[in-house]
């Protein structure tokens, strides 16, 4: 057999055991994800705050359950501490805006071992909230636009994985795959090939 | 967690997907991309549990099957993990990273010898790998936070405490899976591959 015979078939072979594997693994998850399993989202902490009646509501998940007594820690965009408490059972907590807010103020939450998660209330909607909104309509507007924006990434937050994303992980870590086998594939041959021109050197050397 | 902590961990897991990546050999980048994937998935299955849920690790089973090269394999799904479900995060990728993979490595070089002999050694070994790897994670994560919050044991027994379910469903999953793979695809298995 020679050198390209070898790389293909030795290429030929990857792919096999690709196909093979993936069957084969494909089978193993699917038994795993049926039994008695759900598919919901894990290891995301977010924390979710909204101004409404002079009030700064606060809402803390992990995407299928809430934050039980989760550490919440507002600071104003200089780093000082406004106020700081634990979330309830439900996940929530909530403060009045100080009366002198200034500028946005960011919501800290510490859900223990390491969960964490920031979110930014505009001094807008803050102002909005405390009815002064109505000084500006740009004001306005920004602070309803911002808080679309906070309820569709909250939305977004919320769902679970998409089948899509799950497929589309897969398919790139089998690329990558795929390539380093391509990569290591091409050294592997480039070796073979030196080693048997330095044989045929060798033997030249030795004939003459 | 702390920034030194962050690259700390970001160095050390560098190193070991070096020490991985050269350990690959040419016939087991499939299993790799196999385990990967696996991993990768299994933070997505969730167990309900009474009135909580856990979810599934995997890290036994993939530092058991493929050794260093589980340290590859592993920031490759978590760094997925971390684009696409926003798990974990880009910046603690690397400690993640770290103490996913080196108990994994550990399980490897405590358990593996184990997987050449009768199908019972074998689930016992793969139970303990399981297991094993999920507890030493959980200290190596209680040692990292250690550094922000300034109280290994109680933040170590917390974590235990709370992951004490998954650690066992983690090794009887552990164990069903290696001994499926023993029956139905042993190339797979450490000292099984052809050599290549």
């Amino acid at each position: 057999m020679n050198s390209k015979e070898l790389k293909f078939s030795s290429f030929q072979g990857v792919c096999k055991e690709f196909s093979v594997g993936l069957l084969r693994i494909s089978l193993v998850l699917i038994i795993l994800v049926f039994w008695w399993c759900s598919p919901v989202s894990a290891h995301k902490v977010y924390v979710f705050a909204w101004a409404e009646g002079g009030v700064v509501y606060t809402e803390s998940s992990f995407g299928d359950r809430r934050v039980n007594n989760g550490s919440i820690e507002v600071e104003d965009m200089a780093g000082t501490l406004v106020t700081k408490g634990v979330t309830d059972d439900e996940g929530n907590f909530s403060f009045k805006i100080p009366e002198d807010v200034s500028s946005d103020l960011v919501v800290n939450l510490d859900a223990s071992m390491g969960h964490r998660a920031i979110w930014t209330v505009p001094l807008a909607e803050m102002q909005q909230a405390m009815g002064q909104g109505a000084l500006s309509g740009d004001s306005s507007e920004d602070s309803k636009a911002s808080l679309d924006l906070a309820m569709a990434q909250k939305e977004k937050l919320e769902k679970g994985p998409s089948a899509v994303k799950i497929v589309a992980g897969i398919g790139i870590i089998f690329t990558l795959a795929f390539a380093g086998a391509w990569v290591r594939g091409r050294i592997n041959q480039r070796r073979i090939n030196q080693g048997q021109g330095g044989k045929g050197q060798v033997r030249r050397g030795q004939g003459d | 967690m702390s920034g030194q902590v962050l690259v700390a961990g970001g160095v050390l897991a560098f190193a070991g997907t070096a020490i991985g990546l050269k350990k690959i050999d040419y016939d087991s980048i499939v299993h790799v991309a196999i385990l990967a994937s696996a991993f990768f998935v299994a933070s997505l299955i969730h167990v309900n549990l009474g009135p909580s849920s856990v979810h599934l690790i995997l890290n036994g089973v993939v530092g058991l099957l493929l050794g260093w090269a589980a340290f590859p394999a592993i920031l490759v799904a978590l760094l997925l993990q971390a684009v696409f479900f926003q798990y974990g995060g880009i910046t603690a990728l690397g400690v993640n990273t770290l103490i996913m993979a080196t108990p994994a490595v550990v399980c490897y070089y405590l358990f593996s010898p184990f997987l050449n002999r009768g199908k019972r050694t074998v689930f016992a070994a793969s139970f303990m790998a399981g297991a094993g790897s999920v507890l030493l994670s959980c200290l190596f994560l209680g040692f990292a936070l250690y550094f922000t919050e300034k109280s290994f044991l109680e933040v170590s027994i917390l974590i235990i405490t709370a992951n004490l379910p998954i650690m066992i469903i983690e090794g009887v999953v552990t164990g069903f899976m290696v001994t499926f793979l023993q029956r139905v695809y042993p190339e797979i298995l450490p000292g099984k591959r052809r050599v290549g």
